[in-house]
């Protein structure tokens, strides 16, 4: 009869440290973040000077009225929603392929995860130079996949520089984003299919199932809580996309005035400037981001199996 | 047992995470900046520890080091740290603005007129015009280690400490309300770089006025019409800028409306710029891809290049090589009027933040030392290629060795540039700082931005529009 | 369905191995046509092929990384990138070792980045494990606000925090502001705890009625199952210590307490058009070695998995 009672407190003996961390650094400054947002005009620097605020909802009407906000709304839900289906999908195939080899499998796994290891800086200049373009005399030097496209015979694109279009911008960013996402990925599918009970594909072999139909009914619902994690966590690092776009067009966040600006570059560009719209603006990221999680959370309950 | 010594550690634990962030919430933000209240007899040599931040690298700190120590043999109890981890000016302002919300910020450091505008929204920089000639404690007396006095201040009739370069000095008065928050540390302009083989093998006059550049850049395109242009203009910002005060146009202001750079004399410059652009005269940085405008001057892609003299070197075709592919001339920009010249004037200066008074004065005493001290400021210019700020550096043996190796070689540049800084410096007027305040430096991006996208194929309403927008917003 | 895969999984013999699947497929081979095999070696080079490039595209950065770093800068800065430098030069490396104190910087380095990364691994497994195992009231509101809290973007927190530790803990220029703030990530907490729900249930009431201790089954089923995830975390953790730049480039302005980025962003490699980025490149190289080497020590650990012999036994 105590078990359960027991099992309550030790469960929060266990959380402990968890939730003390998470008040003081993370939930403090959340409750933080909402005071600045209703506070018209908040500034840090301001508040030291002696300036008081008024109470109002004037920072959220400011964001929303500020003539980049749909775009940036608009081009973050855009990113989310191609990489994120594309990179699990891509990393699930990965996985199940490199589970599925055996000749040179520790070879390719290790290849693998060695982005892990390489340095943030250098994945940004590497991007520059596949598909920049640089100005030789009156004519251009391009890049590695332009040079590939002309390989084919196909005129070369503007992927990124001045005069670019929006597709072709969200297309290189998307590629960036994919790239980035990849190792960890694979890593965590791969991870969890070693956890995956070979039994069941024996038992797949044996009745003569097709590999296609092994994959998506044994592989797939076996690491659904991965994949729902894959996907969860996703998007809501899709929905807080930045510094791909800073990586690949610097502080411009595109190729003239902020084309590519995501929810989270104007969030981060109102810091300095005008911190009470920032925090405003977070809140409703925060909204949406919730409100999508929790789709994401209804839908997955429903498939995934543990 | 076991199980009551868990209850109570939870329950303990939970409560100081309670506690904590109550007290957090309570308490937040109760930094209070100190008004500066000169203490009984000034500086007693007591010992004070003061930062100064900078953006100095390791080369430039085999300059500073040896200055701080000759400053200690004055004041030996003043003990100095020199913070400069920051090294990008945007980061190094963010970095300090929100030390201030700790009351952790530095005692003295570099700044740009935008950065102490910034800080100010605090008002945590000292305004330094009670140290300045006919301040209250200008003339007032400290004492050194080895009892010699020194006046306080800055006093209008010593022979070395009130020879700022008067284009220099204004620069720490621009925030609208009268007052001087900076002094200068070392100066920078821009010149135009030109290819003076070329120039002399074709036959071409240095243009000395836009119109100048036109005829020069037709010329040079029939010459190589497969340059990549005549001319590079690394900053979008710059040029507009410097544009505006060329044709005394408005562009911002400290008091009143603030952006006023939509104007009619300003979309037709934008106009006139886009015409040179279509006509391959002109490239940015930015409408070159981000390639800097130096690397296409070096492989003689372009003829002529503007860019700041803190960056000579960078100019010159093969580094230090004086056997270069050719030779580099350096002259003023072009301008649009000859009688009323103007050029950008740029590089760190130095201010003050309000902090206990014995730590504001021995600051103070660094500032004064460090910008009106000969040997600092020849050496300090001389490795960092920046200009020196006061006159009596400019004329000690020193920098005019230095000066005396100007040539058109790659070693001689540097120099070069330097004496063509010193001949602005001498004309009352021809270097411009723009207003500082809420937005200054919004205002500044987005000019650039806006000049960037019209070159790029906006149309000038739209490019306009969104820059007033931008602006707008920052200014809050 | 959740029924019959914990079915399944009580018949698991301790004699399970890896390479049994394969065998049973060769084993296979004389009752399939020749038509299904011809098929089944197309789809293995389609596999391959398929490996083959994805690992080219992922790996390019890396090459990218260590051919920066032996080009001279102005075969770096040319207007026409080379995919192979014109010749070898290990000057980047000299002027690396010259600018950055890379002793001093990668003690400090691996001293914040092993403490926090086993303070935040033990953090980590025991909040996993109370969300995966425990029923106590509040379960789901809690991870739910904890998921919460990944959804606000941190950058907005750093004043705060900033106020918090150096303005209430003083905790400018030592160690403990490197890490405590970032002991706990719901990141890795919601990673772990999906792995854990992995595991059946049945083991752990089998091993209740064992009598086995809560803390005990933890240690010596939960966590070596959960090995790879594990050792993810820590690399992750780890490179996380080593790529950290503003939150210690503005907490500690004493060198004493410095970490590899704003040791590496902070030398001097000149500013603007006049970045010695090949010696960049040579300084990122010499501190990406022994991440690579702890890389590899780990890898046979995640890539081999843990067979589930030992288990039951």
């Amino acid at each position: 009869m105590d078990n359960k009672k027991k099992n309550q407190w030790k469960a929060w003996l266990y959380l402990a440290p968890t939730v003390v961390l998470l008040l003081i650094f993370t939930v403090w400054p959340m409750i933080n973040t909402l005071r600045m947002s209703v506070l018209e005009g908040y500034d840090s620097l301001k508040e030291i000077g002696g300036a008081s605020f008024s109470f109002g909802f004037d920072n959220f009407k400011q964001i929303v009225e500020f003539y980049r906000f749909k775009d940036c709304m608009l081009t973050t839900i855009l990113l989310t929603f191609i990489t994120v289906p594309v990179s699990t999908l891509l990393a699930l195939v990965i996985a199940v392929a490199l589970n599925s080899i055996k000749f040179v499998k520790k070879t390719l796994q290790t290849i693998f995860f060695l982005p892990y290891v390489t340095n943030t800086i250098a994945i940004g200049m590497v991007f520059m130079a596949m598909f920049n373009r640089i100005p030789v005399g009156d004519t251009y030097s391009y890049g590695i996949i332009n040079n590939i496209i002309q390989a084919f015979g196909g005129e070369p694109v503007n992927w990124i520089n001045g005069g670019s279009s929006y597709w072709a911008n969200i297309a290189v960013v998307s590629v960036y984003i994919i790239w980035n996402a990849l190792p960890f990925k694979i890593l965590v599918l791969l991870g969890g299919l070693q956890g995956v009970n070979k039994q069941y594909y024996d038992a797949a072999k044996v009745d003569g199932t097709s590999r296609f139909r092994t994959f998506w009914r044994i592989t797939v619902p076996l690491l659904s809580p991965m994949i729902a994690y894959v996907v969860i966590t996703g998007f809501i690092g899709g929905f807080k996309e930045y510094s791909s776009v800073l990586g690949i067009f610097g502080p411009s966040m595109g190729p003239g005035n902020h084309e590519m600006d995501t929810m989270v570059g104007l969030i981060y560009e109102s810091v300095s400037e005008q911190q009470g719209q920032a925090s405003a603006a977070a809140l409703i990221l925060f909204v949406i981001i919730f409100a999508v999680t929790m789709i994401n959370m209804y839908v997955s309950k429903k498939k995934v199996h543990y | 047992m076991k199980k009551r010594f868990g209850a109570i550690l939870l329950a303990g634990v939970m409560a100081c995470g309670m506690t904590a962030t109550v007290a957090l919430a309570t308490g937040c933000n109760k930094v209070v900046i100190p008004e500066f209240e000169m203490p009984e007899g000034g500086y007693d040599g007591r010992e004070v520890e003061i930062t100064f931040a900078n953006t100095t690298g390791q080369n430039l700190a085999n300059v500073v080091d040896p200055a701080v120590a000759r400053f200690n043999k004055l004041y030996p109890n003043i003990h100095v740290t020199i913070d400069n981890t920051q090294k990008n000016w945007d980061d190094f302002a963010k970095n300090i603005s929100t030390k201030i919300t700790s009351n952790k910020h530095p005692d003295l450091a570099f700044c740009y007129p935008d950065h102490v505008a910034l800080y100010n929204q605090s008002k945590a920089v000292l305004a330094l015009d009670d140290f300045l000639p006919d301040g209250a404690y200008a003339t007032m007396e400290v004492a050194h280690a080895d009892g010699t006095k020194e006046p306080l201040g800055l006093t209008l009739t010593a022979e070395d400490n009130s020879d700022f370069f008067a284009e220099f000095y204004k620069e720490g008065k621009i925030y609208g309300d009268g007052k001087t928050y900076t002094l200068p540390f070392a100066k920078s302009t821009e010149v135009l770089f030109y290819n003076k083989t070329f120039f002399e093998a074709n036959d071409l006059t240095v243009p000395a006025t836009w119109d100048d550049f036109e005829t020069v850049s037709a010329r040079i395109l029939e010459i190589d019409p497969k340059c990549n242009a005549a001319l590079g203009y690394d900053s979008e910002a710059n040029m507009f800028i410097t544009m505006c005060e060329q044709l005394e146009s408005p562009y911002t202001s400290a008091e009143g409306e603030h952006f006023l750079f939509d104007n009619q004399t300003n979309r037709d410059f934008v106009q006139k710029i886009k015409g040179w652009y279509d006509k391959r005269y002109i490239r940015t940085k930015e409408t070159n891809d981000g390639k800097y405008s130096s690397n296409f001057f070096k492989e003689q892609q372009m003829y002529m290049s503007i860019g700041s003299t803190g960056g000579s070197s960078y100019q010159s075709p093969t580094g230090t090589d004086d056997d270069a592919g050719f030779k580099v001339g350096v002259a003023p920009i072009p301008q649009w009027n000859l009688e009323k010249p103007k050029t950008i004037l740029q590089g760190p200066s130095v201010c003050v933040f309000k902090k206990d008074p014995y730590k504001v004065l021995a600051s103070w005493l660094l500032v004064k030392f460090l910008t009106t001290e000969v040997q600092f400021q020849a050496q300090y210019s001389t490795a960092s290629g920046y200009a020196p700020v006061t006159q009596s550096t400019y004329s000690s043996p020193a920098y005019q060795k230095f000066l005396s190796t100007a040539g058109d070689t790659a070693s001689g540049l540097t120099a070069q540039t330097a004496q063509i800084c010193k001949e602005m410096a001498d004309k009352p007027g021809s270097f411009y700082v723009s207003d500082a305040f809420m937005g200054s430096s919004k205002a500044r991006e987005s000019v650039g931005i806006l000049l960037k996208v019209v070159l790029q194929g906006t149309s000038m309403d739209k490019a306009f529009s969104d820059a007033l927008q931008e602006c707008k917003r920052a200014a809050g | 369905m959740t029924e019959n895969i914990n079915d399944v999984n009580e018949k698991v013999t301790p004699e399970e191995k890896e390479e049994k699947p394969r065998l049973m497929k060769e084993n296979d081979v004389d009752t399939v046509s020749k038509k299904q095999t011809a098929m089944k070696v197309l789809v293995q080079i389609a596999l391959y092929a398929f490996l083959v490039i994805m690992a080219l595209i992922v790996l390019f950065p890396f090459y990218w990384m260590i051919m920066s770093s032996f080009k001279t800068i102005d075969e770096y800065d040319a207007l026409v990138p080379t995919l192979w430098p014109q010749n070898f030069r290990w000057d980047a490396y000299k002027v690396a070792f010259e600018k950055v104190d890379f002793g001093k910087i990668f003690l400090n380095t691996c001293y914040v980045g092993i403490v926090s990364t086993i303070l935040s691994l033990v953090i980590t497994v025991l909040a996993a494990y109370a969300f995966a195992r425990f029923n106590f009231k509040g379960k789901n509101a809690l991870f739910a606000a904890m998921l919460a809290t990944m959804m606000i973007p941190g950058e907005l927190f750093t004043i705060t925090n900033y106020i918090t530790t150096v303005g209430w803990f003083g905790w400018d220029n030592t160690f403990i502001i490197l890490i405590v703030p970032f002991l706990v990530s719901v990141f890795y907490i919601y990673l772990l705890r999906q792995n854990f729900m992995q595991i059946p249930n049945e083991l752990y009431l089998a091993a209740k009625v064992d009598g086995t201790s809560d803390l005990k089954y933890l240690w010596k089923v939960m966590i070596p199952l959960s090995a790879p995830t594990l050792i993810s975390i820590t690399i992750l953790k780890m490179m996380g210590s080593w790529n950290s730049y503003i939150w210690p480039s503005l907490v500690n302005s004493d060198k004493a307490y410095w970490l590899m980025t704003v040791a590496l962003r902070t030398a001097d490699f000149g500013e603007g058009a006049y970045v010695d980025y090949p010696a960049q490149m040579a300084a990122v190289v010499l501190v990406t070695i022994p991440l690579f080497l702890v890389f590899l020590f780990f890898r046979k650990y995640i890539i081999r998995g843990v067979s589930r012999s030992g288990i039951k036994g």
